[in-house]
């Protein structure tokens, strides 16, 4: 028995058993790639088709080798069902109930064969070695056509269809991307399927005299599916890296444009310790000129400049870390250091409308685990969001309240209060969307891009109006993020 | 005491008020600052002289609000604005008001020195001016209210219950002292003092 025929059908089994496991493994990881399903499907029965010729090849009686190819009707069956769906699942074309017609002729094919003795379409009576691939194979030189062979035969025409109706449905389409695709399954799949079927059928009617090989074109195709699932693979790891920078970008062009609302305020905040550096330093430029410099004011003013300078760089700090572009890094943030930095940076700016923003968070409060920038974005948002609302009310109280409190054990829950008109009813269904504002100048982003943050984190956003009563008139904006592991 | 011409500087940034302080005490002035208007406010009487250089945007009481309790109160002094940016509505109502300067909180020294010293000036020939003025009679105050409406010396003399050769008399004797020679100026001044 010929070694090479050995080493040919245990290197195509195991190349099938390979790209078995590996699409098996890839839809235990992700349940919707249920074409991954589909193709592993299809590889094993490949691998099961290959260890079946293999028996035939070296079968010792005509009994033997019939045994092996009413066995082979088994893989068949699967290898189809998992062909039909896979083009239907990956590519998204086929017709249903062609595919189905195909599947359950197939199944009444392959039943039929395991239920009769001599099997329901061929009957081999004889069996020769034949000199094949540089060695000897066994091959039926004698065999018999039964009732439901034709049957077969129109299955596999049936299945040729299927797959070439599929191709030309692609191949319809008007962009390049379907073409490329139709020629795959087309060439590739179509091709291949066709001419594992002619040999097979030809060996059947007793055309060709050499044993059935189905496994290496089913392989070559096999090939031509992985490269197919790889491109998707590729083009989804790509997309969804688009969709990632793009959600930073806009997350950054919020956060700029909430800046942008505050940069007035922040301008005259920075003023102030620039301002008293620049007084300071003409004042000690006149004390210098005195015949006898006062030293001990010279020393307050060093000092006083110091510190202004370092009021003035943590200010321009604050600033810089809130537009620096970034990618979401995940850390144990404190919301207490959180929302007093954020405190800083509208302190003028409410200070300047006469806002007066109220602040509970309490001294134990766990850890979350976030990105500091766009947590701190969010609550910027909503601060802001809170004191244009309380200056655009008649209400004479002004007031913004942030609170935080430790949740059910899991979450931490910040809310915003504002003490303005709340947010009109048909608004409020959609205050997250995007584009939707009630500012002049607003774009509309602000929110929905706090939501996407905060569900990014694993939390929720919402908005409600609170009570018409009292003073804190207007809306609350809740979030929930999830404690830090090993901060409660 | 209260009588030395002071620069008052009100600042709710401690730091900045102390630097502007120290820069107009080296430059030879007079200075108290305070932390907020309610401060200035409370610490004024009616013999207080000089000027205030006050931060335009401040917390609670903003330096218009300020600006508007000191015209009501008896100390009117002319007003220096210092603010970070300025807009040009709360500039507009800041010279509405009667300030005498607007000046960026980094302004050169010299602009804001210059602006110190026009307030100044402008507190001298105020007070100067209602000096002249307080030498008026009762009788001559109460000609002057008219003459500043603008009504004719008949009118005063009917309203008054005086013959109107007595107005006349009051007039020039009033403009003698004030030191002007025409009706138009003589309104003039008497607004600038705030008489009338």
């Amino acid at each position: 028995m010929g070694g090479t025929l050995f080493v040919m059908w245990t290197v195509v089994g195991a190349a099938a058993l390979t790209l078995a496991a590996v699409h098996g493994l890839v839809w235990l990881l992700d349940r919707r790639g249920l074409a991954n399903l589909a193709f592993c499907i299809v590889a094993l029965s490949v691998a099961a088709i290959a260890r079946i010729e293999f028996g035939m090849m070296q079968a010792g009686t005509a009994a033997e080798y019939a045994a092996w190819v009413r066995w082979l009707h088994v893989p068949l069956l699967f290898l189809t069902a998992g062909l039909v769906l896979f083009i239907r699942w990956h590519f998204g074309t086929g017709r249903a109930w062609l595919g189905w017609t195909v599947i359950a002729m197939r199944g009444v094919v392959s039943v039929a064969n395991l239920a009769s003795e001599p099997g329901a379409t061929w009957q081999v009576i004889r069996i020769d070695e034949v000199p094949w691939l540089g060695g000897l194979a066994v091959a039926s030189s004698e065999a018999a056509l039964r009732p439901l062979q034709w049957l077969a035969t129109a299955t596999a025409l049936l299945f040729v269809a299927y797959g070439v109706d599929a191709a030309l449905a692609l191949w319809r389409k008007p962009d390049r991307e379907s073409r490329r695709t139709a020629l795959v399954v087309g060439g590739g799949i179509v091709g291949f399927l066709v001419v594992a079927t002619l040999q097979s059928q030809l060996v059947v009617w007793g055309v060709l005299r050499m044993p059935v090989m189905l496994s290496p074109p089913f392989l070559i195709m096999l090939g031509a599916m992985t490269y197919e699932l790889c491109r998707h693979i590729v083009a989804s790891a790509r997309i969804e890296g688009e969709a990632r920078r793009l959600r930073d970008e806009l997350a950054h062009v919020a956060r700029v444009s909430t800046l942008s609302e505050l940069s007035g305020s922040l301008a005259h905040e920075l003023s102030q310790p620039l301002g008293a550096i620049l007084r300071n330093a003409e004042a000690a430029e006149l004390l210098l000129a005195a015949e006898q410099p006062d030293l001990a004011e010279l020393r307050a003013i060093v000092s006083d400049i110091h510190s202004d300078d370092q009021r003035a760089g943590a200010i321009i700090e604050r600033m810089r870390a809130l537009l620096k572009r970034n990618s979401l890094e995940l850390q144990q943030v404190s919301l207490q250091a959180l929302v007093q930095d954020v405190l800083e940076l509208v302190r003028s700016d409410a200070a300047a409308r006469h806002v007066t923003i109220e602040c509970a968070v309490p001294e134990g409060l766990p850890a979350v685990r976030g990105d500091r920038v766009q947590l701190s974005q969010v609550l910027l948002n909503l601060l802001v969001n809170g004191m244009d609302a309380v200056c655009d009310s008649a209400n004479r109280v002004r007031r913004v309240v942030i609170e935080a409190r430790f949740g059910d054990g899991r979450t931490v829950e910040v809310t915003v209060a504002d003490s303005g008109r709340g947010i009109a009813p048909e608004v409020l269904p959609r205050v997250f969307d995007p584009f939707v504002t009630t500012k002049p100048k607003g774009m509309g982003i602000g929110l929905a891009v706090s939501r996407t943050i905060v569900e990014a984190h694993g939390g929720r956003l919402s908005a409600q109006n609170n009570a018409k009563k009292g003073e804190m008139s207007g809306a609350t904006f809740r979030f929930t993020l999830p404690v830090a592991h090993g901060a409660a | 005491v209260s009588a030395v011409p002071t620069v008052h500087v009100v600042d709710d940034d401690g730091s900045f008020a102390r630097s502007v302080e120290r820069l107009l005490a080296a430059s030879g002035y007079r200075v108290r600052s305070f932390a907020s208007g309610a401060e200035l406010l409370a610490a004024l009487s009616g013999e207080t002289r000089g000027c205030v250089l006050m931060d335009l945007n401040m917390p609670v009481l903003d330096g218009l609000a300020v600006q508007a309790r000191l015209a009501e109160t008896g100390a009117a002094m002319p007003v220096v604005f210092l603010t970070g940016y300025g807009d040009i509505p709360s500039t507009v109502r800041a010279m509405r008001g009667g300030a005498v300067d607007f000046l960026e909180k980094h302004a050169a020294k010299d602009a804001l020195l210059a602006a110190v010293r026009r307030a100044l000036e402008r507190d001298r020939a105020q007070a100067e001016l209602r000096q002249r003025f307080a030498k008026l009679t009762q009788r001559e105050l109460e000609v002057l209210r008219h003459v500043v409406r603008g009504r004719m010396n008949k009118q005063i003399a009917a309203d008054l219950g005086i013959h109107e050769r007595t107005v006349k008399l009051h007039r020039a004797a009033l403009s003698t002292k004030v030191g002007v020679r025409s009706a138009a100026e003589l309104t003039a001044l008497a607004r600038e003092a705030g008489v009338g």
